[in-house]
């Protein structure tokens, strides 16, 4: 594979760019990030399937935080940034973060015990982040937050789920599973402002 | 010509075609309760045959569609889910403008109707978690609607199905390496784990059960209760096919007893919380978790010992709870603007005030708890005593379970016979309204009266088809 001398940093950006996720509180840092993460997807998933194939995901990731930057781009300023950014906030998240890294290290071990398949950095790389997606669900009930933690999540998933299957149908699925999930959230963004349809 | 040309393709296509068609609501309802009704018509009429003969056309027909290699099969099998699924859209959109759901319902609840047929018939059936999931995101529209913030109930809902999604793919894949037998026994148990979280996920098994009450907190009651009876639904059939294609899985004893147990954890905390929960639409929530109890257990039946009788017991329960949550669904949906909020204290006086749709409130959370002379009892009683045929400890806990329900329901009927403590301004309701819930509560009854002719029918029908049961 030719991006083998990328996949190691692959996996510490992708832990930082959805630490960034989790702490960050203004949104184009948060799609600038998730850009970044959906990258060192490409990377990881290059490690099972072809470039060609594993740029669907990368493609499906950008479109994704597109829509939802181009929703949020036309809301209200005060719509978006609902919390003021608290120290302790932030600690407590760094220190989540860091205890699913931790996790995620000797759980991607294990995992390729149980899933011969996958490759063991990719195993790292799919456990930093669905184990962070959980973690961003956990701490919030805002839209945007809510399909931020479940596109990390389904990224995460979906480096594992590369190593085993490949199937062009699942890939198109998937990725239209990661575009609906970026539709519905700009929906969800901007129903309120919406007219009331009945 | 091609099965899934007519029961996928064909009513996808409608369906973009009534989202353009929105802005009338009445017509997008006609349209669509015709279309669904002609289908499962079709479903049931349709020669089963290689050739189709239209007049002077003799047009090929096909069960197969194959698609990027991979299968999409609509066989003799599952005409009898086809005609359950495309009635109960039909019976749900016809009456949609009545309950005044969002204009967005009709359309994408025809699309989520499309998504889950195919999950239903796509092979590797593991496929179907992935269809399962855009079914769930087509619905989110109408279950927040423009206008409106999006409610922590839709969130969850959506949270939970979409977490579900990975263990369903991950587990069947797993599964998928030991199809003849179980090999490594660690890998087994991981297997199996998975697939039980993901069914916990999709099915709102406990503790994963909170979407379904905060969604019907937060929602209209109408397209809710379409998501809470066609969601499970789909899944629990989809589970069904999953445990017919490993026999070694299926035969284990464990996995049997696993089922009855986690149907009985169902129906029991569904029932304590229903004792208590103030708020109506809540308690349809926590209504249709015990029910998904009750079909969860019918299916540990179905496989642990006497198949055929459990499982058109699992299919008939399937009629009762639709009808329950029509009736229900429509009722709360009738109080919709003339009551504000649906706590207990809030609707004080409403025996008075609406009869009808007090009574068929009332009669609805009765029937799914299983009270006699309605449409539940009969099955529920079936459950009941298949289970205390198998596992007599926990027999128990079910019934106790069911009467957490009635508590519930004798709550809300104390409330709504009391005096109201304000004169409340009383807008009458409808003619119409008062004659569909008359006719939902008059098929409850005869269903619940002569439940021999209704099972009767439930039996026939898989065998018009041919096989069902492997």
């Amino acid at each position: 594979m030719i991006l083998n001398f990328l996949v190691l940093p692959s996996v510490i950006l992708a832990f930082i760019a959805a630490t960034v996720l989790l702490i960050s509180w203004d949104w184009r840092i948060s799609i600038f990030s998730l850009g970044l993460q959906y990258l060192c997807v490409f990377v990881l998933i290059s490690l099972s399937w072809p470039m060609e194939t594993a740029a669907v995901k990368v493609v499906a990731g950008w479109m994704a935080g597109a829509v939802l930057g181009l929703a949020l781009l036309n809301l209200p300023q005060e719509n978006i940034n609902g919390k003021p950014v608290l120290i302790s906030d932030i600690a407590f998240r760094l220190l989540a973060a860091i205890l699913a890294g931790l996790f995620a290290f000797t759980g991607g071990a294990r995992l390729v015990i149980w899933l011969p398949e996958i490759d063991v950095q990719a195993a790292y790389g799919a456990m930093i982040l669905v184990s962070l997606g959980l973690i961003q669900l956990g701490l919030t009930t805002h839209p945007f937050r809510v399909v931020l933690g479940l596109l990390t999540f389904l990224s995460g998933f979906e480096i594992l789920y590369a190593g085993v299957e490949s199937s062009i149908l699942i890939t198109g699925l998937l990725a239209i599973v990661t575009l609906g999930l970026a539709i519905v959230g700009a929906y969800m963004l901007t129903a309120p402002t919406l007219e009331e349809a009945s | 010509m091609n099965s899934a040309y007519i029961w996928i393709i064909f009513p996808s296509l409608v369906a973009v075609i009534l989202l353009l068609l929105r802005k009338w609501e009445t017509l997008v309802a006609i349209l669509a309760t015709g279309i669904t009704a002609i289908l499962a018509g079709l479903a049931a009429w349709l020669p089963l045959q290689e050739q189709i003969i239209f007049w002077r056309w003799v047009l090929p027909f096909s069960d197969t569609f194959i698609i990027f290699g991979r299968r999409i099969v609509l066989s003799a099998a599952d005409r009898p889910t086809l005609i359950v699924i495309y009635l109960t859209a039909a019976l749900w959109f016809g009456a949609a403008p009545l309950a005044r759901p969002n204009r967005l319902f009709v359309p994408l609840g025809l699309g989520m109707v499309t998504l889950l047929t195919a999950a239903i018939a796509v092979e590797p059936f593991l496929f179907a978690g992935v269809l399962i999931e855009i079914a769930v995101l087509v619905s989110i529209p109408f279950l927040s609607p423009p206008g409106s913030r999006a409610g922590r109930g839709v969130l969850r809902y959506l949270s939970f199905q979409t977490i579900g999604m990975p263990f369903i793919l991950i587990s069947g894949f797993m599964f998928t390496g030991f199809e003849v037998g179980p090999g490594n026994q660690e890998i087994v148990a991981i297997a199996t784990a998975l697939l039980a979280i993901g069914f916990a996920l999709l099915l709102a098994v406990f503790p994963f059960h909170t979407w379904i009450p905060m969604l019907a907190e937060d929602s209209h009651p109408y397209p809710t209760a379409f998501i809470f009876l066609l969601l499970p639904m789909a899944v629990t059939i989809f589970g069904l096919g999953f445990l017919d294609s490993y026999v070694w899985f299926k035969s284990n004893p464990s996995t049997a007893l696993l089922l009855q147990l986690v149907g009985v954890v169902m129906v029991v905390t569904a029932g304590i919380w229903a004792a208590v929960e103030r708020h109506i639409t809540r308690l349809m929530g926590f209504a249709i978790i015990l029910d998904i109890g009750f079909s969860l257990i019918a299916i540990g039946l179905a496989i642990g010992g006497n198949s055929e009788i459990y499982r058109v017991l699992f299919f008939a329960l399937l009629l009762p709870r639709g009808l329950s949550l029509g009736v229900w669904a429509l009722a709360l949906s009738g109080l919709g603007g003339r009551i504000k909020v649906l706590d207990l204290g809030d609707i004080r006086g409403l025996a008075k005030s609406y009869p009808v749709i007090s009574i068929s409130m009332i009669l609805s959370i009765f029937c799914m708890a299983g009270i006699p002379l309605l449409a539940g009892f009969p099955l529920k009683l079936g459950v009941i005593e298949g289970l205390s045929a198998t596992v007599p400890q926990i027999s128990f806990w079910v019934i106790l379970g069911s009467l957490g329900l009635i508590v519930g329901g004798i709550r809300m009927l104390i409330y709504m016979v009391s005096d109201a403590d304000e004169i409340r301004e009383i807008t009458p309701e409808t003619r119409v309204l008062k004659t569909f819930l008359v006719i939902g509560l008059a098929i409850l009854f005869i269903l619940g009266i002569l439940p021999n002719t209704f099972i009767q029918l439930i039996i026939n029908l898989p065998a018009a088809f041919g096989p069902v049961v492997p």
